[in-house]
Order: C-alpha cells, then structure tokens, then sequence
C-alpha cells in the first residue's frame, strides 16, 4: 500500500522561505569568511553557486505555487462564465422586448403612410413604404 | 359628452396602476453602483498584476549587479569585468561599476530609480518572459471576476434597457395615424382630438409602467438566483485570487525583489569593510548610513507595492462578504431544499414545487441590499485609496 503525499500551498510557502533563509545565510558567511580572509576562490564560489542553485529553487517554488492556484480559478472561471452568460441571456431578453416595441412604432409608420398615399394619390411616397419595408426584421 | 366620460374613467383606472407599479419598482441601482465600482478597481488592479513583470526585470537589473559584486569581492584579484555587456552603456556612468565601493562612487551609481527599468535589456526581458505570461494569466482571472459583477451591475440597471423612448415614439405615431385615419373619413373637432390625446398619452404611461414594472421583475427574478446559486462559487473564486496575490505576488515576486536589494547592499558594505588597501576617508558610520539610505530608497517603492497589493486583497475580502451578505438577504427564508431546486433548475421554478413569489425581491430585501452596499462602497474607500496611490 502506498500513500501519495501532497504539499499544501502554506508548506510550499514556508519552504520557499526556510530557503531564503538559508541562502541569506550562506552569503553572510560567505562575506565573513571573506573578510577574515580564511576561504579560497574555490569555496567563495561554490557558495555563490549555492546561492544562486537555492535562487532556482526560489523560482520553480513560485512557478509551483502559481500553477497550483491557477488550476482552481480556471475551473471556476468556468462556473462564474455561466453566472456571467445567465446574466447576459436576461439583458438579450429585456432588449428583444425593446426591439418589438421599435417595430411596432416601425409598422404604424409604414401604415400611416401608406394611408397617406391611398389619401392622397402621392405614389412617390411608395419608396419611403419601401424603405420602411427594409427597416423591419428579416426572419431569420 | 361620452368621449369625456370614457377619458375620466380611463385615467380612474390609470392612476391606481401607475402608483401601484411605480410602488413595486424595487431601485436596484446599489447593485448597478456594485458594478461600476468594481470595474474601477479591476483598472487599478491591472496595473498592479503588470508590475509582476516589472518587478522581475527590476530584480534582474539588481542580481546583474550584485553578480558583479560578488565577483568583485572574490578572494581573488583577478576579477573579470561584468559579463552583462548587453545592460552596460559605457556613457552612462550608472552602468560602470568600480573596482571596490567608495563614498564618491557610490553616489551617482546608487541613482537607480529612474531610467534603467524603463528599457529592460533583451537579456533581463527573455529571463523575465515567464513572469508576463504569468502574468496575463493572472490578469484573465481578476478580469473574469471584474466582468461577473460588472454583468451583475449592468443587469441590475434601469438604464441598461429602457423603453421609455420607443413608448413615446409610439404614441407620437399612433396619434399621427389617428389624424391620417381621421383625416380620410371626416374632419375632426378640436376637441375629439385633444380627448384622444389625452387617452392615448395615459395608455403610453400606463405602458411604460407596466413595461418597466416587467424589466423590473425580469431583472430581480434572474438577479436573485444568480446571487445566490453563485455565491460559493465566487466566494471561493475571491478567495484563490487573495491566496495568488498573497503567494505569488507579494511573498513570491516582491520578496524576491527585495531580497536581491538587500543581498546587492550587504555586499557592497562588506566589501567596504574587508576594503585594506584603498584610503578611507570616510567612517564606516557613513557608508553604512549610505548604504541604508539607498537601500531605503530601492526598498520604499517594494513597501508601496506591497502594501497596494495589500489593500487589493483586503478590497477582494470586502467583495467577497458582500456578495456572502447579499446572497443571505436574498435567500430570506427560503428553505435549503427550496434553493437547491432553484440552483438545480439555473433559476427558472418552471415546473418545480417553488412558487413563482419565491424569486421576488421584497421591499425589504431591497432596502437591507442597499445598505450593503452602502456600506462596501464606504468600506473599501481607504484601500481603495491606498491601491490608488501606488498603481494610478
């Protein structure tokens, strides 16, 4: 039987700081070993290299800690975009009702003027019915 | 006079409708406030996720001169010249290090703040291009959370569709037709006309009531179940968008930052120290408060930042139980069963053991909503303020 162990992200973080810790550490010996002139070029730079392995370390922590968190927001991106695409849905119905009321006042206009013309005998007002014609909805 | 008679009894059935309809208008306008608030915010927070870029490249520029530092420092003499040839302008005496750290050198190299992250070299912008991307990602999060309750506000909102203007233009065209009609037939009086008008005017009103009464009713019936099937979705979602600021943002990136500051200054002052062989003018007392002046000074705008970030999680906070507050004062008294058929049902009762009553807002509810966000508005002011400082 084997049992998979995870890292919480608190563990991740308080990793990550143990090892800045650590590498502040490393550079202040470094430094006095330095100044009291009892370690070689050798040593200095291997605790340099330490230094900047742990700065790596530092950076895939954070990469870690990021890719962790983001895989919880996508998937509630998801179920907020629903939230999101209900609300917009409600805003299209309220602007569908909109819409008819404009082509009712569009059809009252189209009859009043063809009443004009059956009125008056003015046959050049037919190319403003026309044109009113085309402002109404196409089916779709 | 039977047509007068018809018009008073029109309007004694209209005024009733109206005031009952303009009674059962529930102002939904603190929610729509909601919206546009959060969309302010969610600009200033752009700008504050862009510096998760721009605190890479500044902390690259430093770890470039404290690699040089460190080199310089080396047991050895021999020390090579920085490697970074692609950051260094050898006409800017920023960019020259000296062989060891003196009082007068100090000076000008330490005026860091202004030019240099302007213009991040090639080198720092590749070795920061992970850091954009994450970025952007970060940024398409708070984005999809500033779109959710700016869509709130947006469905909350009267103005977003009105029918006032098409109304009116009806009834300017139906009392044109009536003239045309009319007009064909016989003349009418004056008077007939007038009466018309004013017919037609308490129809249009009477409408418009009714309309708005519909949208109103529209807006509340979809509004309630979203706010409250939601909730534990944005709640949670809130609470991933703090842990990221606080994890990667503010202990991540900018403690990084400023770590490297603190490492680059440290061995600027060590190096003074183990220093034997130069003249020293100056006491150690002044170099070091020159030191921890400019380290002061690079670790100021890292303070600014983190408290901005700071003030941002507090303002994701005070969204979070709002949106909490605001889904428990909808939810009233309905029964956990009761909501969980709604949330099932993606709020429509259609068909389902809840009535139709269940999905209207009481004046009540409406009231206690606007104190909510009464008081979120006032709440946030101060970290709004702070967010605003730092990221305008």
């Amino acid at each position: 039987m084997s049992t998979q162990e995870t890292i919480t992200l608190d563990e991740l973080a308080q990793l990550r700081e143990n090892l800045r810790d650590l590498r502040r550490t490393i550079a202040s010996r470094r430094r006095q070993l330095n100044r009291d002139r009892t370690i070689g070029i050798v040593e200095f730079n291997q605790m340099i290299a330490s230094e900047d392995l742990i700065s790596d370390l530092i950076d895939a922590i954070d990469d870690e800690i990021f890719s962790s968190i983001i895989v919880d927001l996508n998937q509630g991106a998801a179920r907020l975009q629903t939230a999101i695409d209900k609300s917009n849905e409600a805003i299209a119905q309220l602007q569908k009702l909109n819409n008819i009321l404009r082509y009712i006042n569009l059809i009252i206009g189209l009859v009043q003027n063809i009443l004009s013309i059956a009125n008056t005998g003015d046959v050049a007002g037919i190319a403003i019915i026309l044109d009113q014609i085309d402002q109404l909805p196409k089916t779709e | 006079m039977p047509s007068l008679s018809k018009l008073f009894k029109l309007i004694a059935f209209a005024s009733p409708i109206a005031l009952i309809t303009i009674a059962c208008q529930e102002d939904l306008t603190s929610v729509e406030k909601f919206g546009t608030t959060s969309v302010s915010i969610q600009e200033t927070s752009t700008k504050m996720i862009q510096d998760i870029y721009d605190s890479c490249t500044r902390k690259e520029y430093v770890q470039i001169q404290y690699d040089n530092a460190r080199k310089m420092a080396a047991p050895r003499a021999e020390i090579t010249i920085p490697s970074s040839a692609a950051m260094t302008n050898p006409d800017n005496p920023r960019d020259s290090l000296p062989a060891s750290p003196n009082l007068a050198s100090l000076k000008p190299r330490f005026n860091l703040r202004s030019s240099p992250y302007e213009f991040p070299p090639a080198k720092m912008r590749f070795k920061c291009l992970p850091k954009r991307n994450q970025a952007q990602v970060m940024q398409n999060m708070n984005d999809v959370l500033a779109i959710y309750v700016a869509t709130l506000g947006r469905l909350a909102s009267p103005n977003t569709v009105t029918f006032d203007q098409n109304l009116k233009a009806i009834g300017e065209s139906i009392k044109s037709l009536n003239k045309e009609v009319r007009g064909s037939i016989s003349s009418p009086t004056p008077e007939a006309l007038q009466t018309f008008d004013n017919g037609m005017n308490n129809g249009i009103n009477i409408a418009t009531s009714l309309l708005n009464l519909f949208a109103n009713q529209q807006r509340q019936e979809k509004l309630k179940p979203i706010i409250i099937c939601s909730n534990d979705n944005v709640t949670k979602y809130i609470d991933d968008l703090q842990k990221l600021i606080q994890l990667f943002y503010i202990t991540g990136v900018l403690k990084e930052e400023e770590d490297v500051n603190l490492q680059y200054i440290e061995e600027l002052y060590s190096s003074y120290l183990a220093d034997t062989s130069a003249s020293k003018p100056e006491t150690k007392t002044e170099v070091y408060m020159l030191l921890e002046n400019d380290y002061r000074q690079r670790i100021d705008g890292i303070e600014a930042r983190r408290a901005s970030a700071q003030a941002y999680i507090n303002i994701l906070e005070k969204t979070s139980l709002t949106h909490k507050a605001l889904a428990k004062t909808f939810r009233g008294d309905m029964a956990p069963a009761d909501q969980k058929i709604l949330c099932q049902n993606e709020g429509y009762i259609l068909g389902t053991s809840l009535q139709q009553s269940s999905l209207d807002l009481t004046p009540q509810q409406v009231q206690k909503a606007q104190q909510i966000l009464s008081d979120y508005e006032v709440s946030i002011q101060p970290s709004l303020k702070v967010l605003k400082k730092t990221f305008r």
